[in-house]
């Protein structure tokens, strides 16, 4: 029954792996264009496209004063209750840091 | 005329209507004839009508052809006339005309009028739709002229365009005098009204002439009005947005028309073949030897969406069960494309499953490898190699069962675990699904093979899935129980009820006592989770879907069974503890119902023995003291009433077997709580339901000890 590839008892043999485990998990994804994600990981495939529930967003604007030239970095937020990631912009994705 | 396209058009001589034959060549095809007439007894006579022919035709009348040499110009020879001759006129004007176009297209260009000239667009579309012979230069300037009356009603349409020859416009003259120098957005239309009030005999159009360049499109208009009895002939307004609806079209067909000619130069580069072969690449990339498992969602989701609807009364094949809504949208006009792209497609399926799993080919000669990519099956970037440095600790490549010896409970092992308990769950679904039919007359044999191999490797699934869930690994060795900490996570409850259905009862059963016996050690057990939004997501999460099942279970358990598992509760784990939470408190209730109903013999299972009865009655003693004191506390401090319910419930279990010493006790330690409730409930504080919700509550645990709330006395306020 090798098809269905279970893991091994150790756990890992490839990168996608590890993002498995994280499935119905709460996970921090970075993205492209000063995007971060914290949601629960309810689907992924091997381009990394993703669905996520509950999502929250966090994007990083930076402002430049005209004048001045001025950097003022803005945060802004947003809550989505399910989003699709498209993968070709994730930097990054780890389980959220349980500080 | 000997020569049609360069093919030789001389026919055979002829003679008296038959072919000419030489003399030999005659009777030798008479004696033929005859001799095949005497064989076949065919009358060949009667085909034979070269002789026969009694030239009736050249007798035969035609009338009223009187006029044709006059018309035609005919042997007659007689002078016809210059009637007819078009050309003749309009070669002598042509000149003049084309002239009168060249301004007309200055004009047009400055007035911002897109299209160059009627009679360019008439060329696009009347000629070439008619398939009329293309007009001369100056013929098209007329058409170009005479578009422009289509918004009087005049039918000029196709071949009527050749027949007009109007007097009110008098062709010839109407060209010339066209004015050039009018302003406005349409000039057409200005002149053609001008024309029409000048032809149409009155007599104030000199004048207007004159001063034409002064004249207000309303003048027109008025001057129309006057030559026509002030009666419009039609409103202004409408002719002009008609004529801009269709300037639109035409505008819009000629767009269509550049576009196709465009890419007209591509047409027929490929042959059907050619179309079926890229038809064929791309839905390939679709194809799947497995259609429900890659349409799972799809699947599924109709199903339950189905179902929803059903409920609702609403027939659920409405929606189209395939979802290819789409598809029938499109699917009007080319049925038989369609067809084809059917066929294809089933040719397609049996070849990917003729040579499945097939990922990539190598060419003899070629230099690499061509790989055969799918949506399924995209480009690997990255070789990763199997079984890499990661594999020390279980020994090298050993697939082995999860052993019972040492484990651990890292996160990622039991992360690990869970998931290869949904691998197997899915594997074992899909096995369902694929489930042989029951063996029909006559095919006993065959069906028998296949369901024994099926029960096989659907028994190998089962197991494996067994071993991960780690059940069997004994009590003692790590803390907490790997299966406990499967169940810690929330995917791991979420699995529980779809293991269940493919585990054999007494696997069930184990998995129920190890559960009973680490019952401490769940996560949902510990009192701070009440504290937090997510903590009681989980506890509500176990209450849906571990505790169902197995309350399902219990229920049809025997006696003896539910004996044994609650003196493995409590002996396991501290009461008081496990009894404040909610899935520890569910766990006790059931045990205590399922007992009591036992005890009354009720249903078809045996009245239990004296022995068991009396171990049962030590156990509850000793659940009893172990809770004495503890009682009121099971009521969590700052819950709504509502949350209660489990409690209260609870306790009518336990006042169910109590004796009578321990009725007075239970009633004693909650009194509190019963007042309360009963208080609360008829002030005013509360909207009836809630009223009736507390008053419902309490009456549980009432009603177990043979009172009812309106019983009590509420003490004055």
């Amino acid at each position: 029954m090798e098809e269905y590839a279970p893991l091994e008892s150790t756990g890992i043999e490839e990168p996608l792996d590890l993002v498995r485990l994280s499935l119905d998990e709460r996970i921090y994804v970075k993205l492209r264009g000063d995007r971060e994600l914290r949601g629960k990981l309810h689907a992924y495939d091997g381009h990394l496209n993703m669905v996520l529930g509950d999502v929250e967003e966090t994007i990083t604007v930076v402002d430049v004063n005209d004048e001045t030239m001025e950097e003022v970095i803005r945060i802004v937020k947003r809550n989505c209750e399910m989003l699709f990631v498209r993968g070709d912009g994730v930097i990054l994705v780890s389980p959220p840091s349980r500080a | 005329m000997s020569d049609f396209f360069g093919f030789n058009t001389v026919m055979p001589g002829r003679q008296g209507g038959r072919i000419a034959l030489n003399l030999e060549e005659q009777q030798e095809l008479d004696r033929q004839v005859q001799k095949y007439a005497l064989e076949t007894g065919e009358d060949f006579e009667i085909y034979d009508y070269g002789e026969t022919y009694d030239n009736l035709a050249d007798d035969l009348e035609e009338t009223r052809d009187d006029l044709n040499d006059e018309t035609f110009g005919g042997a007659g020879g007689a002078d016809e006339g210059t009637d007819f001759d078009f050309a003749k006129n309009t070669h002598q004007v042509a000149p003049a005309l084309k002239k009168e176009e060249e301004l007309y297209i200055k004009q047009s260009d400055h007035s911002g009028v897109r299209r160059s000239s009627f009679a360019s667009l008439w060329e696009n579309n009347g000629n070439n739709l008619q398939g009329l012979p293309e007009p001369s230069h100056a013929a098209s300037s007329i058409w170009g002229s005479f578009s422009n009356t289509t918004a009087k009603g005049m039918d000029i349409g196709g071949n009527g365009g050749f027949a007009v020859h109007d007097p009110v416009f008098g062709q010839g003259t109407f060209a010339l005098s066209r004015p050039s120098g009018f302003g406005g957005n349409q000039p057409s239309l200005e002149e053609i009204e001008a024309q029409l009030a000048r032809t149409a005999g009155a007599q104030p159009h000199i004048q207007m002439q004159q001063e034409r360049k002064m004249m207000s499109l309303e003048e027109v208009e008025a001057a129309l009005m006057n030559i026509n009895g002030g009666r419009p002939i039609y409103s202004e307004a409408m002719i002009a947005e008609q004529q801009a609806k269709q300037a639109r079209l035409e505008q819009r067909r000629a767009e269509r028309q550049a576009k196709q000619a465009e890419t007209a130069k591509h047409n027929g580069l490929m042959t059907q073949s050619d179309k079926d072969f890229i038809n064929r690449i791309q839905i390939s990339q679709l194809v799947t030897d497995d259609p429900y498992a890659d349409d799972f969602y799809c699947q599924v989701y109709t199903a339950l969406r189905n179902r929803h609807l059903q409920q609702m009364g609403i027939p659920g094949n409405m929606m189209d069960p395939e979802g290819n809504q789409g598809d029938s949208r499109r699917r009007g006009g080319n049925g038989r494309t369609e067809q084809r792209m059917q066929q294809q497609v089933q040719r397609i399926v049996s070849d990917a499953k003729r040579n499945p799993k097939r990922t990539n080919v190598t060419v003899e000669g070629a230099l690499g490898k061509i790989a055969v990519n799918s949506v399924l099956n995209p480009r690997q970037l990255l070789q990763v190699s199997k079984r890499g440095s990661y594999a020390e600790s279980s020994g090298p490549n050993s697939p082995k069962p999860p052993s019972p010896g040492p484990v651990s409970t890292k996160s990622h092992t039991v992360l690990g675990w869970i998931e290869n308990v949904y691998t197997y769950v899915l594997a074992l679904e899909q096995k369902r699904r694929q489930q042989p039919p029951p063996p029909r007359m006559g095919e006993e044999e065959i069906a028998g093979e296949a369901i024994r191999r099926w029960n096989e490797e659907y028994g190998v699934l089962a197991r494996k899935m067994w071993n991960e869930l780690r059940i069997t690994v004994p009590i003692g060795i790590v803390h907490p129980h790997p299966f406990i900490s499967i169940l810690n996570y929330s995917k791991g409850k979420k699995v529980i009820p779809r293991v269940l259905r493919h585990l054999l009862p007494e696997q069930t059963l184990t998995l129920l006592t190890m559960l009973v016996a680490n019952f401490e050690s769940l996560n949902v057990c510990k009192s701070e989770v009440y504290a937090d939004v997510q903590g009681n997501q989980e506890i509500e999460l176990f209450m849906n879907t571990i505790v169902p099942p197995l309350l399902g279970f219990v229920s049809e358990a025997p006696f003896r069974i539910v004996v044994g598992l609650l003196a493995l509760f409590i002996e396991r784990n501290n009461m008081i503890w496990v009894a404040r939470s909610k899935p520890g408190l569910a766990f006790l209730t059931l045990f205590l119902s399922r007992a009591e109903i036992l005890k009354q013999g009720q249903g078809n299972y045996p009245i239990p023995e004296d022995r068991e009865v009396n171990q049962w009655n030590e156990l509850y003693h000793r659940l009893f003291n172990q809770l004495q004191t503890h009682f009121s506390a099971l009521f969590m401090p700052k819950a709504t009433m509502a949350e209660d319910v489990h409690v209260w419930r609870f306790l009518a279990a336990m006042a169910v077997g109590a004796t009578v010493d321990q009725q007075h006790v239970l009633v004693t330690e909650v009194r509190e709580q019963v007042l309360e409730n009963v208080i609360a409930a008829q002030t005013s504080r509360l909207s009836p339901e809630k009223a009736a919700q507390r008053i419902g509550n309490v009456n549980l645990f009432l009603h177990a000890l043979g009172l009812d709330a309106s019983q009590v006395s509420v003490p004055a306020m």
